[in-house]
């Protein structure tokens, strides 16, 4: 089954921000306003800056765990919002280590990652139950 | 042709993209739809400012059609603008029919923004993307009630707060502006404007549930092509009706013609006519209320709305829609039932004397009031049939009768890319048919089947 679902099965997503962040750790419903462009501030009342992981599978399984929906419906969702000029989808990077390293550099910056790319410059604010 | 203000946003956009620290997003839309329809009579279009219409089982791919591109331009964190346009079927196009979007953004604060230019008219739940065919469910959004309304953009601007309510979201917008559309409701095309338009709309949602409120006053600020002539008939027959009855009167007539008048005034307040007939300067207001409802695979929505206008030739006009959605896989499996009805008003003859509209008039008779009289009088009489047929059309204008039953399938081919099949099946009341595009206005009931194949994308 491993080597069926190889991705399934080691991919562990974590929800991640600066460590300068004052935000410790978050709820779901907090993170999918972030991520679905609903409200996009911080607890503090901090503006938030969303960021979409490009790994195609690692994506899906986030929007499926977080709102349940497939990739086609919450691109329907951002049509609605983004082409009536209400806001924008979160910018996308390649892969995690690309997402890993935007967020230590942007003390704003929230993401999801495979958690095998943590590190010092990265704080963890939401884990998926069930993971 | 571009408006200044247009060309204004446009140039600042270009301005700033050669600042290094901004952000430039090139995205868009669209669909290629193909449209078949079974009347001769009524032609499907997608909404009244459409000049032209697919009946007759013809296969059409422009009636739905369209392509929407977009360009955002991040300034800063505050201050962005974005820029759109959607490319479709229209008459005698302008590059200004085809801007949908031009407007500054500044956020405030995270729960304060403003916009200024032009945006979305933001009058009913789906009025601000119902040209995105991958948005929603449905092949098209219902006809009932969207169909009805031209316009699609304001000019102006509008103030949004954003805040968690309730468990859920919620967005409050208050908007102010003009706003400029087309409307095909006779043989002519009407260029229909509007001013002093001030709207609220609320909404709360949550992942699960959404619930809408919006209602919008406006100012219409023209005339319909049709009210000079309209006018100019209705004063003409007026006064020489009553020069006609004058005369009657002054050959002493009036103990032959008991219905004469002593100052032989045969149309007392032709202005009333003229009222009915003209929009200029007329308010109105737009209402609706809608919500929907996600639970596992399955959607329920729906929406009531009403416009109100004091405007005879915009009766009252209320519609609503109710949809349900059932999910497997890919595959959306979905129904809308749509209705529309108006109640436009009639010629009101309470001020026109019997001997003016009655086809056997005394005043018509030459051996009573000889044959200049009578002959003089047949023309006006000729005449001010004419004209109230004239003023009769003007107010059956925006008649929508009409129920439609729509079962439908989306398949989610791409994470971006939708194929749809709908089947509409629409029962159309006599002189009902205003949404469809009709040779001639005012045609008996019938019952009308049109089916849609779309592909909607993103990009």
């Amino acid at each position: 089954m491993a080597l069926l679902f190889p991705f399934a099965l080691r991919a562990d997503i974590v929800v991640i921000v600066n460590k300068k962040n004052t935000v410790d750790s978050m709820n779901k419903s907090q993170v999918i306003d972030l991520f679905m462009g609903r409200y996009r501030a911080y607890s503090d009342g901090s503006r938030a800056n969303p960021v979409d992981n490009g790994v195609t599978r690692l994506k899906q399984k986030f929007y499926e765990r977080l709102t349940g929906m497939t990739l086609a419906r919450v691109n329907a969702y951002w049509s609605r919002v983004r082409f009536t000029g209400r806001t924008r989808p979160p910018i996308q990077l390649n892969d995690s280590a690309a997402v890993a390293s935007f967020v230590a550099e942007n003390s704003d910056a929230i993401a999801y990652i495979d958690k095998q790319y943590l590190n010092s410059e990265l704080k963890v604010v939401y884990r998926f139950d069930e993971q | 042709m571009i408006k200044l203000p247009h060309f204004f946003v446009l140039g600042l956009l270009l301005t700033q993209v050669t600042n290094a620290q901004e952000m430039i997003e090139f995205s868009g839309f669209g669909v290629i739809g193909v449209t078949t329809s079974t009347s001769d009579t009524y032609k499907y279009r997608n909404d009244v400012s459409y000049n032209d219409g697919v009946g007759g089982g013809d296969w059409d791919l422009k009636a739905i059609s369209n392509l929407g591109l977009q360009i955002d331009v991040t300034a800063s964190d505050k201050l962005s603008s974005t820029f759109q346009a959607v490319i479709k079927d229209r008459t005698k196009t302008n590059f200004d029919k085809y801007l949908s979007q031009a407007f500054f953004k500044y956020k405030i604060t995270p729960q304060w923004e403003v916009r200024a230019g032009r945006t979305p008219l933001d009058l009913f739940a789906l009025s601000e993307y119902r040209d995105i065919n991958f948005a929603y469910p449905w092949a098209v959004t219902p006809n009932e009630v969207y169909g009805v309304i031209p316009h699609r953009n304001l000019d102006g601007l509008d103030l949004t707060y954003t805040s968690r309510l309730l468990g859920g979201n919620s967005h409050t917008r208050i908007f102010y502006g003009k706003s400029q559309s087309e409307a095909s409701l006779g043989e002519f095309l009407e260029v229909v404007k509007t001013k002093n338009i001030r709207g609220l709309s609320f909404d709360w949602s949550t992942l699960n549930w959404s619930f809408v409120v919006k209602h919008t006053l406006f100012e219409f600020s023209s005339n319909p092509k049709t009210y000079a002539p309209i006018a100019a008939a209705i004063n003409n027959v007026a006064s020489g009706a009553n020069q006609v009855g004058a005369a009657a009167v002054n050959r002493g007539l009036g103990f032959a013609i008991p219905e004469l008048l002593p100052n032989g005034v045969l149309w007392d307040d032709s202005s009333l006519a003229l009222d009915k007939v003209s929009m200029d300067g007329k308010s109105g207001d737009y209402s609706s209320i809608s919500a929907s409802y996600h639970w596992l695979q399955f959607g329920l929505s729906a929406e009531v709305s009403q416009i109100e206008s004091e405007s005879a030739v915009m009766p009252d006009i209320q519609s609503g829609f109710i949809s349900t959605t059932y999910m497997v896989g890919k595959s959306t499996f979905y129904a809308v039932l749509a209705s529309i009805n108006t109640e436009p008003e009639t010629f009101d003859s309470s001020g026109v004397s019997t001997l003016l509209s009655d086809s056997n008039s005394p005043l018509g008779q030459s051996s009573l009031v000889g044959a200049e009289l009578s002959e003089q009088f047949a023309k006006l009489q000729a005449a001010y049939g004419l004209a109230i047929q004239g003023v009769d059309d003007s107010l059956t204008a925006y008649a929508a009768d009409q129920t439609t039953l729509s079962i439908g399938w989306r398949y989610d081919l791409k994470e971006n890319m939708a194929l749809k099949v709908q089947i509409d099946h629409t029962r159309i009341a006599d002189s009902g048919g205003t949404l469809w595009f009709q040779k001639q206005r005012n045609s008996s009931a019938e019952s009308v089947n049109t089916l849609f194949v779309t592909l909607g994308f993103t990009f």
